[in-house]
């Protein structure tokens, strides 16, 4: 059936799909099963027609993933660990961790990295070979959610690029135009646990 | 790195933020196996100060020594602030330390004029001559020009940067003359020319050969402060328009005037910087870089400022009613593209979708028309015909003002009595 629906839909329609269901949202099976019925039907695929909700609806909640996917890219920080792995706790809202690998396991292709769920307990591990999924301990798992590593675990020049990081951060604020709410609006509050220079 | 690092940090990053780009888009670039990061074509924001910008570029000066005494500026000469420099090392250390934490897509370098513009010019080439060369950084660097500074080192600096921009800074040349007598806007245009015309050699080296080095790919950019001189904004779109037309040219700043130096009489004392004013100007070259106006439409003689109550679009729409009410299901895209309430990604839905059938009121609202706004100006499946040729230009205007005057209230963070 998959064949089939790839001769009428479009990658960006198939992509959308996926997007979707990663979305983990109560109503997406039976959304997905009306959506991709409907493509069937119609003799060229109905993916522009969004006129039909649930069209409109499927590429709603596509964004949305999309936009998640897109707000862990830019918020996620690193921090260099005394084994010289980075590693970044994450709370993203759908299961985007998936969608995010090839942009790091391109950007930071000779670093060892791991971008960790806190919320759905797994993580991808990069450890410049190859990238391979992990699970922490439940125990382990309680002291990431606190937002900070511990300062044992991180290498020495951690402490000095997160205090620049911070400092710069506050230096280049210009204060004539200080607006929280565009601030909280760019960058909502839920992600700030884990910034370095909100912490 | 120590201590005496993170006092330059401070000093000179404070120096560097009233250049207002920011932006990290324009060309995308995969990783290496031998090098560090990539470059991202859609640019990341990684952060967002409490001003509200966003921190996409590690952003900052090489020194805040400057041998010019330009009027507007933080580290003229004649001010007394502590002046320092970093090296080229510390530089480069602290971009690659960022960007392997996330921080960062990359460094934007600026300088105060040290000795002279070349020399200057040549001091931040050593820079981003280590991160390419010596730490093999891939990611993003925005290099400014210096005004003044000669062909052949724009030349060399194009060959490592991802951007570069030089800031016109004062919308016209009579005016920058009063404000900074040893700059002109030749010194601005020379190095812009340079730019373009690497570029375009470049172009032509890539058609010949693939594997032809690129020369700036994102493009050049510049600023204008907003509200330091008596420019109008006629003036500044109008220049804005001339240089969106050069090839080369990406985006044009404005930068809302701070009063910084405050005793200096050939500037306004503005109690607050003109933030609404700033964002009519931005709305206005979203309109000609996005929808396909032209400066002419927007301002002209006879309405030479942009209306701060409403914003660009609806103000051309009010002051040319004749042009509506459009049928969403017939009309063309450029004249969809001109309602107000309709944006470029609610217009592209509404063309693809009338293909399969025609579309009504609830439809566009949930595609993300405005309705509220949108109302006056279209006609579809069954609207009712109450337009802004019925009710007036005059009465949509009440209605919308009162909306967007929170808005912009909102964008300022005052709370306005509205009394009722």
């Amino acid at each position: 059936m998959w064949t089939a629906l790839e001769k009428k839909l479009s990658k960006i329609a198939q992509n959308m799909m996926l997007s979707v269901w990663l979305s983990e949202l109560p109503e997406t099976e039976m959304l997905l099963f009306r959506y991709i019925r409907k493509n069937i039907d119609h003799p060229k695929g109905i993916e522009m027609n969004f006129g039909d909700d649930d069209v409109l609806r499927i590429k709603d909640i596509a964004q949305k993933v999309a936009t998640d996917a897109r707000k862990l890219i830019q918020f996620v920080r690193f921090q260099e660990t005394a084994d010289g792995i980075y590693f970044a706790p994450v709370t993203p809202r759908y299961n985007v961790l998936s969608l995010i690998i090839p942009h790091f396991s391109n950007r930071y292709a000779n670093q060892p990295w791991i971008i960790y769920d806190t919320n759905r307990n797994i993580g991808i591990f990069n450890n410049t070979e190859s990238v391979t999924e992990v699970s922490f301990s439940p125990k382990d798992l309680s002291e990431l959610k606190l937002g900070k590593l511990n300062d044992e675990k991180l290498s020495e020049e951690e402490a000095l690029f997160q205090k620049m990081w911070k400092e710069y951060f506050k230096s280049i604020t210009i204060k004539e135009r200080i607006n929280l709410k565009l601030q909280r609006q760019h960058m909502p509050q839920r992600y700030w646990k884990y910034l370095t220079e909100m912490q | 790195m120590n201590e005496k690092t993170l006092e330059k940090l401070q000093l000179l990053a404070d120096a560097a933020k009233y250049d207002v780009s920011c932006a990290s888009s324009g060309t995308s670039r995969g990783g290496t196996k031998d090098s560090i990061g990539s470059a991202a074509g859609w640019g990341i924001c990684h952060s967002f100060t409490p001003d509200g910008r966003c921190v996409s570029l590690f952003k900052i000066l090489l020194t805040n020594h400057c041998i010019y005494d330009c009027a507007y500026c933080s580290n003229r000469r004649s001010n007394d602030v502590q002046r320092t420099a970093f090296t080229a090392e510390e530089l480069a250390e602290l971009t690659i330390e960022f960007y392997r934490r996330n921080y960062i897509e990359g460094l934007f370098l600026s300088s105060g004029v040290m000795r002279n513009p070349d020399y200057t010019m040549e001091q931040m080439l050593r820079v981003v001559k280590l991160l390419r060369e010596v730490h093999r950084f891939n990611g993003y660097i925005h290099m400014k020009s210096i005004p003044g500074a000669s062909q052949e080192l724009v030349s060399q600096a194009g060959m490592y940067a991802d951007r570069m921009s030089v800031n016109l800074e004062i919308p016209s040349e009579q005016n920058l003359k009063l404000l900074a007598p040893e700059k002109n806007y030749e010194s601005v245009f020379a190095p812009m020319r340079y730019i373009q015309q690497g570029m375009l050699e470049s172009a032509e080296d890539r058609r010949k050969f693939k594997k032809a080095p690129k020369f700036v790919p994102a493009g050049q950019s510049t600023q204008v402060i907003i509200g330091a001189t008596p420019d109008t904004d006629k003036q500044i779109l109008t220049l804005a328009s001339a240089l969106y037309k050069r090839p080369s040219f990406k985006r044009v700043y404005y930068s809302g005037y701070i009063p910084i130096n405050k005793n200096d009489s050939r500037l306004p004392m503005l109690a607050k910087p003109p933030l609404i004013r700033e964002n009519r100007l931005y709305q206005a070259d979203w309109l000609m870089r996005f929808y396909e106006f032209k400066a002419s439409e927007i301002v002209n003689d006879a309405h030479p400022d942009l209306d701060l109550d409403i914003d660009p679009k609806m103000g051309w729409a009010l002051r040319n009613p004749s042009f509506f009410p459009i049928d969403v299901n017939t009309a063309p895209y450029e004249m969809i593209l001109r309602v107000p309430g309709i944006g470029v990604k609610s217009a592209k839905l509404i063309i693809a979708s009338r293909r399969y059938g025609r579309l009504n009121s609830v439809q566009l609202k949930k595609m993300g028309v405005v309705m509220k706004r949108a109302q006056y100006f279209i006609v579809c499946r069954e609207l009712p015909m109450q337009t802004v040729n019925e009710l007036t230009p005059q009465y949509v205007r009440r209605q919308v003002s009162q909306k967007q005057k929170k808005q912009a209230a909102d964008l300022l963070q005052y709370s306005i009595d509205w009394g009722e």
